[in-house]
């Protein structure tokens, strides 16, 4: 049952622990260029758990648990207050959240390391398939906060039902995280984070409920941390993550606005990735090597759900101009990527769940201003601008045969649910699916912006609804229904005060493609 | 066990010795920097971690105010302590934070009539605790 792969040495901890007390620290496995222990002018850490306590990517036995040490964090050096030294931290995870009397079932150590940031990856083993479980740190004497986590239903074990929720975009200045507060208040069993985590360009200056400590564009890996940092401090963000595991990916906004396969340095790549990485409950498996990042996995819950997390910006082609058909529907263009794509449709041919869900970042379904088959009135950094790879892979689960297909997205600022089709411009082509868009958490600010003309909606049928309000998606998954529950903030964001409520709820039965109003 | 231990290394330290929760740290201060046509601390904050006070000196007599941004543990800010009232003045602002909170400032050179912050004069900033 426990998993300790890095023991901390009784000796090495007492001593750790009165050095601590009286000026000096043991590091075990620290780095060469760290002291062995705290020297003299090295303080004894302030309360190191300002960035709160996140897990995530769970499987039957085990999960990611993740903290980053960051007694001042907003700092400018982007080292959050921490010392040149690298640190021993314990971890615990417990059946009850007390930690009481025989409920520790897993402990070890991880070496926070000043070069990464001190942040803690951990990933304890032999727990017990689909139960809730609450971890904790301990770091210099400090203890922190307590998270819940849950691990994934045994193989082969069919679960009553999956609780999850969906969200994305959440720029710091233009609104409060009164959505984060609801999905903590939910406790799902899963949270999905689809991208645009931070904002890395510079501040508007309009500081519409709070500003940036570093105002210019983030693109270097200390601006990067420190803006991980700032987003971090808000206390609706860190419990959303200490309330239930999470599976991330990152869209463009954790790097630059827009950007793909070509148009960024391999030095800015780098820095991006690694502070998206210090700053995620991401397995060592995703851990960047230079400015590569495989962040593209998938995660079996029981034989209800496969959840396919993808990665469309690493790989994809440039951006297509506007307009231009003949570039945004060339078979040799790519959004995904050759070995991406592959990995998703050699999928494809099992169907170990009831139910494939594709956890994504852009646009899926088409979305045509006109309903003319050849204007490409569309968006170019969605999936609309690469038309053939999202030909190929919808055409790839319905000719696999997978039962039940829902792509998650993120991105666009408004709730949207739309029907899939394998031809958007005939209208009454089957349904081989469901889109479920979030809206944001913040981005965007009060929303309320226009509705789309019901013109466009005649040359859109396949979409059923859009809302521009601040928010997430909230779902029920069982073996017979999906049920999708759009939630929206009132009165807005920039309100100090909101709360959250259910503004659509859809239905998909399992066998029976299409959105359902429930 | 490892719990065990745990509780036998904190047992160790609490028998020993009888350390603070936190180490006993001076009150800090920043000076803004030389830009935009201000001196090279025109501008002057400190933290008092009694009682917290942020004091906001304007410094130099160059026509231009002295201004103290700042945020706050929970993810708010920034919050700006402007002192027009000359060089040779001090503002006093009482923050009255919770135990335990901490706050992270910088202080800068600005025109107070148009709330302008000239953030190139900025310091680095500080974070300090309650």
């Amino acid at each position: 049952m426990r998993k300790d792969p890095n023991p901390l040495n009784r000796r090495t901890f007492v001593l750790g622990g009165l050095a601590a007390a009286a000026g000096a620290v043991a590091l075990p496995g620290a780095s060469s260029s760290a002291p062995a222990r705290r020297g003299a002018g090295i303080q004894a850490l302030r309360f190191p758990f300002e960035l709160g306590v996140a897990s995530g990517d769970p499987t039957p036995d085990g999960v990611v648990l993740w903290t980053r040490l960051a007694p001042a964090p907003l700092n400018t050096g982007g080292h959050g207050g921490m010392p040149n030294a690298d640190v021993a931290v314990e971890w615990q995870v417990a059946t009850d959240a007390t930690f009481g009397t025989g409920a520790i079932v897993a402990s070890g150590t991880q070496i926070a390391r000043y070069a990464e940031a001190h942040s803690v990856h951990a990933e304890p083993t032999g727990l017990q398939p689909g139960r809730e479980y609450f971890y904790r740190f301990r770091a210099d004497g400090h203890l922190s906060p307590v998270g819940r986590t849950v691990t994934a239903p045994a193989a082969g074990s069919m679960p009553a039902q999956l609780r999850f929720a969906f969200a994305s975009c959440q720029h710091f200045e233009q609104g409060w995280y009164h959505a984060h507060s609801g999905i903590a208040a939910d406790r799902p069993d899963l949270v999905l984070f689809l991208g645009d985590y931070i904002y890395e360009n510079t501040s508007s200056g309009l500081e519409d409920v709070r500003g940036y400590v570093l105002s210019d564009e983030a693109d270097t890996l200390t601006e990067y941390r420190h803006r991980y940092a700032q987003y971090r401090t808000d206390p609706n963000l860190q419990a959303a993550h200490a309330a239930a595991p999470w599976l991330v990916v990152f869209d463009d906004h954790e790097l630059e606005n827009n950007w793909n396969s070509t148009n960024q340095s391999a030095a800015r790549r780098q820095a991006a990735f690694q502070a998206f990485y210090e700053n995620m409950p991401l397995r060592a498996a995703q851990r960047p090597v230079s400015s590569s990042m495989l962040l593209y996995r998938r995660l079996q819950w029981g034989t209800l759900a496969r959840f396919h997390l993808l990665d469309t910006r690493q790989y994809r082609a440039p951006q297509a101009l506007p307009l231009s058909c003949s570039v945004m529907r060339d078979p040799a263009r790519t959004i995904a990527g050759a070995a991406q794509e592959q990995w998703l449709l050699q999928a494809f041919e099992q169907h170990p769940a009831r139910w494939d869900l594709l956890g994504q970042q852009v646009f899926f379904a088409q979305r045509d201003d006109d309903g003319l088959r050849g204007t490409c009135d569309q968006s170019t950094d969605a999936w609309d601008g690469y038309a053939a790879t999202r030909d190929r892979i919808a055409a790839g689960w319905v000719q696999r045969g997978v039962p039940n297909m829902v792509v998650l997205t993120g991105d666009v600022h408004r709730h949207w649910a739309a029907d899939l089709r394998l031809d958007y411009y005939n209208h009454s082509s089957p349904i081989i699916g469901t889109e479920l868009v979030t809206t944001s958490i913040t981005s965007g600010g009060r929303g309320g912006g226009s509705a789309p003309s019901a013109g466009w909606l005649a040359n859109n049928p396949h979409i059923k609804y859009t809302q521009d309000q601040r928010g997430y998606v909230r779902a029920t998954l069982t073996p017979d229904l999906l049920t999708a529950e759009f939630m929206i903030v009132t009165p807005s964001v920039v309100a100090s005060t909101a709360t959250t409520a259910m503004d659509r709820r859809f239905a998909v039965q399992a066998g029976r493609p299409g959105l359902q109003p429930a | 066990m490892r719990r065990r231990v745990w509780l036998l290394a904190t047992a160790v330290v609490a028998g020993l010795l009888v350390p603070s929760a936190a180490p006993a740290v001076a009150d800090s201060s920043q000076c803004s920097i030389a830009a935009s046509g201000a001196a090279s601390c025109a501008a002057r904050a400190e933290f008092v971690s009694l009682g917290e006070h942020l004091l906001v000196e304007d410094r130099v007599a160059d026509g231009h105010s002295a201004v103290a941004r700042y945020w706050l543990k929970g993810g708010t800010g920034p919050f700006h302590v402007w002192n027009s009232g000359g060089a040779g003045t001090t503002v006093d602002h009482n923050l009255e934070l919770p135990e335990g909170s901490w706050i992270f400032y910088q202080v800068c050179v600005g025109e107070f009539g148009l709330r302008d912050v000239w953030t190139s004069t900025c310091s680095a900033g500080v974070t300090d605790y309650a």
